[in-house]
Order: structure tokens, then sequence, then C-alpha cells
């Protein structure tokens, strides 16, 4: 990489793929939906993925996730193969290591804010009495403490995503992988879902890796990545007025 | 994941599904609600059939006899059934009733108004009448007191009254039998009556001081609770007549056709019952896993989201189960509360008291089909949401 933060940062990869690749035959045709994937992550790094829409994100996030396996390249997280982990590995590394905000919030309807973020704990096996104080910590770093028992249909949508940011966070996960967490948004709403995604990088050396569409949101990472045709190309930080300095 | 945990979130869950599960919920409510009734109410309401119906038409009425030498020559002298026998054999298990009978040889003689008339004799004990399910038309039937005290009163037969006094309110008269005069203490009645209507009744003490050429009493009718214990009972006499006096003429009679008949009857409605309880509990069976089939694709992407949250296959499967499971026992709890109400009113309509043992031991097989009921019923949709794919679950439209 030709990065010269990467560069002097390389020893310290949270996240360290290389040459990965996925590929989907259907009858007499091969899709190659990735090819020879290299990417390193840090802690309290926010890294951007642009493309247009069936470049590949979706497909990378994924497997950044361990909700698809690659066809082909490696995949170090804090210095360990995941690829090769069992399914009952994944979930705990699931459970453990990341974080995941989705474009639509996804949160489970009909439950209290309380309960959404109570579902990582319990698969956790934490105990009853520590979660409700992890729970009111990351709600309280998105500003929701006040929200915790009212039901999520009941949110605006800016909460709703906030609130997804803060599930995503109460198990103090080393890296939040987020597809598109402000696509449904307006840009205010926008803007305090990524100021938030910079304090959390900042406060709790805490990756994130995003997907976006949005140049403007680009901005506020540290590095942008961009996949065209399954291909990622490193790009110059886009300049933001409001974007952090590296860590 | 921890169980508090587990049964939180899977009551939680059928809570918020209420509306959807309410129908699944009342048909195995009201299929062991019924259950129990029946298991716990089928020998009463067999004992009731039998005590008020005379529809049975005897079935469960056992006749002994010490048959006389004049009915059968191989028997050299006429038995009689010792005080004792007659207590051993009431005593019998599944007896709830005997009485000790003895009949005039020839017929009585009574007159009145210059007119004669006859008709047969019967000497019986209080207990006649409960054995053979009579009732009194007019009047009082003859009572403990009346046997113990050896009174001089009668019963008659409803067309023997008719004809000899033109009517049926003849309480306190007297009517000569055989020389002796007697007070008219009642008239019979009852649906089993049949040619008994033209006979007349003495206390069996008052007889054997009084009335010339009757029998000894040889001859003992007992009532079987149910008609299930009629051939027990009928097996065991013989031994415990042997086992007290001498059994010889000894000759049991039962209405195995009428019996059989009757049981066979009764198997056969309570067939059609169990059959339509356990159809009532089967369809509830698969009214749950038909909510957790549904449930499981409407819940797609919330399984999705589980899994990326890190959920493992294992916490899937044992969510879905629970559910299952709390739909069933919580079903079935309501069944049992149900079954109570109807076990208690069911005793006070029927006056019985059935065990609460029994009512028990069918409350624990109710919780134990609910398990199995819901186990059976949430397998397949628990296995199915714990394999999903995280990707596809997350995807799902």
């Amino acid at each position: 990489m030709s990065d010269p933060f990467f560069a002097e940062t390389a020893g310290r990869a949270l996240i360290c793929a290389e040459g990965l690749g996925k590929t989907y035959i259907s009858g007499p045709h091969r899709i190659d939906v990735l090819r020879n994937v290299d990417l390193k992550v840090y802690p309290g790094e926010i890294v951007g993925v642009m493309g247009p829409s069936g470049s590949g994100k979706t497909t990378l996030l994924n497997i950044l996730g361990l909700f698809l396996a690659p066809s082909c390249g490696t995949y170090l997280f804090g210095g360990r193969d995941v690829l090769s982990l069992d399914r009952s590995a994944q979930a705990s590394f699931r459970r453990h290591e990341v974080g995941f905000v989705f474009q639509n919030s996804d949160l489970l309807e009909h439950s209290t804010v309380h309960e959404n973020l109570e579902f990582p704990l319990i698969y956790a096996r934490v105990r009853r009495r520590e979660r409700r104080a992890l729970i009111l910590t990351a709600l309280t770093l998105v500003n929701l403490g006040h929200r915790i028992h009212h039901k999520t249909n009941l949110l605006s949508g800016g909460e709703r995503q906030r609130v997804a940011v803060a599930r995503a966070l109460v198990n103090r996960p080393r890296v939040i992988l987020a597809d598109e967490p402000t696509g449904h948004l307006d840009r205010v709403n926008s803007n305090v879902i990524l100021d938030y995604f910079q304090e959390i990088a900042r406060q709790a050396s805490t990756a994130i890796v995003l997907i976006t569409h949005d140049t403007e949101v680009a901005g506020f990472c540290h590095r942008t990545y961009f996949l065209e045709n399954g291909v990622l190309i490193a790009r110059k930080p886009i300049p933001h007025p409001r974007r952090e300095v590296s860590p | 994941m921890r169980i508090d945990d587990l049964l939180e979130i899977s009551l939680r869950q059928m809570v918020r599904q209420g509306r959807r599960n309410a129908g699944v919920v009342l048909a195995i409510a009201l299929g062991t609600a019924g259950l129990i009734t029946i298991m716990t109410m089928g020998n009463d309401l067999k004992e009731n059939f039998n005590r008020d119906l005379e529809l049975l038409g005897g079935a469960t009425r056992i006749k002994a006899q010490l048959v006389s030498p004049d009915e059968d020559p191989e028997v050299m002298r006429a038995g009689w059934f010792h005080e004792d026998t007659v207590q051993a054999l009431r005593r019998i298990p599944g007896v709830i009733d005997g009485t000790l009978v003895a009949k005039k040889a020839y017929q009585a003689q009574s007159s009145r108004r210059d007119r004669k008339y006859a008709f047969t004799l019967i000497a019986v004990d209080e207990h006649f009448w409960a054995v053979n399910s009579f009732e009194a038309r007019t009047g009082r039937l003859i009572g403990p007191e009346d046997v113990k005290n050896r009174r001089r009163v009668c019963v008659l037969g409803a067309d023997l009254a008719q004809k000899i006094f033109g009517h049926l309110d003849i309480q306190g008269q007297i009517l000569p039998i055989d020389d002796e005069l007697y007070e008219i203490i009642g008239v019979l009645g009852g649906l089993g009556v049949s040619d008994r209507t033209a006979w007349a009744f003495l206390p069996l003490t008052t007889a054997q001081d009084r009335v010339a050429r009757l029998d000894i009493p040889g001859l003992m009718y007992l009532r079987c609770r149910t008609w299930d214990q009629v051939a027990e009972v009928a097996t065991a006499i013989p031994g415990v007549i042997r086992a007290r006096q001498n059994a010889d003429g000894l000759k049991i009679e039962v209405a195995w056709e009428r019996l059989r008949k009757v049981q066979r009857t009764f198997w056969w409605i309570q067939f059609f019952v169990y059959i339509a309880i356990g159809a009532t509990l089967i369809l509830g069976g698969f009214g749950i896993w038909n909510i957790m089939m549904v449930g499981v694709r409407a819940r797609t992407r919330e399984i999705g989201l589980k899994k990326a949250m890190g959920a493992e296959d294992g916490d899937i499967f044992s969510q879905f189960l629970t559910e299952a499971l709390c739909l069933s026992l919580s079903s079935t709890l309501i069944g049992i509360a149900l079954g109570r109400l109807a076990v208690v009113f069911l005793s006070a309509v029927l006056d019985s008291h059935p065990l609460e043992d029994l009512f028990l031991a069918c409350s624990g097989l109710s919780v134990l089909f609910a398990l199995v009921l819901g186990v059976v019923a949430g397998l397949a949709p628990s296995i199915q949401a714990s394999r999903m794919e995280v990707v596809s679950a997350v995807q799902y439209e």
C-alpha cells in the first residue's frame, strides 16, 4: 500500500485481509463480486468504502462480519485467522468483537429500546445486574438515556438509528461494521450519527468500517476506499471541515 | 443463553403474539379440561349411571342363591346366608350394597270388603330398595327401624294397591295378610319394578316371625359400583361364602349378555369422547406447529439480526422451542384450571367425591403431554430457525 499512514501503522492492524475474493457460479456464468481485495483497518480508525450499487460493498462487509465465507484470501482479526472458525466460534466472534449497524436500523419491532440493547448482552452471557449499566452507558453515548423504556416503533428515524449504534456498541466491540448507516437519514441526523462514530472511534479506539454512497459521509472517514467491479482502490482522504485528526 | 432469559424472552413473545395464539391456546385448554374432567369424573359418572339409570336393566346386579332340594336334587338341604356371610359379601371390593330376600312359598291371601286377593309376598331388608333402584311412589319404603323393631308394616306394589283399594293414597290403612294385620306405609314405584307391581313386601324380621311357609333367606342380591366390577365380584362370591359357611347349592346369576351390551355401548361413548378430545389436542399441536412455522418465516430478519448480535444456533433453537413449550404449557395450565372448575361443578351436580389424587395425576399427565406436544410441534420450526444463514436472514425482505 502506498498510503503513508497505512505503512506506518501496518504492524498494529486490527483487520488484515489479503487477496479476498468472492465468486458466485450460476450455471455457466461466473460472477466475481470481489477480486483480490487487500484491506487493513486499525484500532480507532474510521474506514469508508464507497462504490456504486452491486460493486460488492455489502459482500465485503458480510465477509468481514463472518456472515459470508470468501472464495479465496486470508482474513486475520487481531492477528487471528478467523476464517477457520466453526459456526459456534463465528457467533462468539460476532458477540465479542463486532458490532453491526444496518441501513434500516433493523431494530426488533414492538420491543423496547432496553430489550434491543439487551440481546447482545444476553448472548454474551453478561449477568443481569451488569446489563443495565452497560445499556445506559451505550445509550448515554448517543444521548438516548431517557428513551430506554420506549417502544422502538414509536421512535423517529434518527433516534432509531442512534439506538442501532448504541446496540452495536453495547458489547464494547473492537470494530463496528456499518452498512450505509445514514442512508435513510437527512443531513442533520446523518451528521449526528457520524459525530457519534468519531466520538466512539476516539474514546474507545473502536475501528469503524463504513459503507456509503455519500462523499460527504466519506469525508468523515480517516481513509476511504472505492470498490469498482469487485476491486478495492485506496483513495486519498476527502477533505471535510469536521473531519477529526487521524489516530 | 441463561434459562431465566430464555423464559422471559419466550413468555414476552407469547404475550405479544396473544391474538394470534388465542385459538390454539383455547383448543388445547378445552381439550385438556375435557380430558381431565372425563378421567377424573369418569368413574363417578359410571356410578351415577349405575345408580340412577334403570335403563341398565340390572346389569350390575348379581343374584347369589343357595338353591333348595326342590330346585336341585343333588342338594341335600336348603341353605341360608348367615349374618356374617351377608356382611362379608357386602364388603367385597366393588360392591355398593347387598340385600337378603326371602319369598313365601305359596301365594299370600288378603281380603277387603268381602273380596279376597292372592299375591306374591316377599320379605326384604332395608337394603332391598337401593340394590334394585326402587323408590316409593307414595308414602315410604321399609327402613332399618322397621326391620330392627320387627314392625308390622308393609309396602304394596302399585297394581296390587290399585286392585285392593282403587287408589294409591293408602298410607296408614290396615291390610290383613294371612290373618295378620299390617299397616301400609307406602306404594312401590321406580323404573324397573315390572311384575313387582303386583307384590307385597314385609320387613324380613317381621315375616320370619309371622309368615308361615316363608322360605329360609337363601337369596341375596348384590349391587356392584360399576359394570367394570361385576365379573370380579361374581368370581369372588363363592370364596367369600365358602370361607364362612356351607355353600352347597350355590348359584350365581349375572346378566352377562346385558352387561356386555352396556360395557360395549359405554366403551364406544368413551372412545368417541377420547377421539374428540385427542383430535382437539392434536389440532392444537398442529396449531402450535403452524404458528411456529409462520413465525420462523415472519421473523426471518429478526433471526438474522440476533445471529448478527452473536446468537448461536443453539440460542435460536432453544428460544423457538421454549416459545412452543410456553405456548403448550400455558394452554395446558389454563386447561387444568378449567378442568378443576368442571370437576368441582360436576361433583356438586352428581353429588360425588372424585379422588383428589386422581385429579392431580390427571393434571400431571396433562403437563407431561403438553411437554411432549410442545417439543414435537416446536422441534421442526426450531431446527429450521437455528439453521438459517445469517446473510440470507438479514437480507430477507
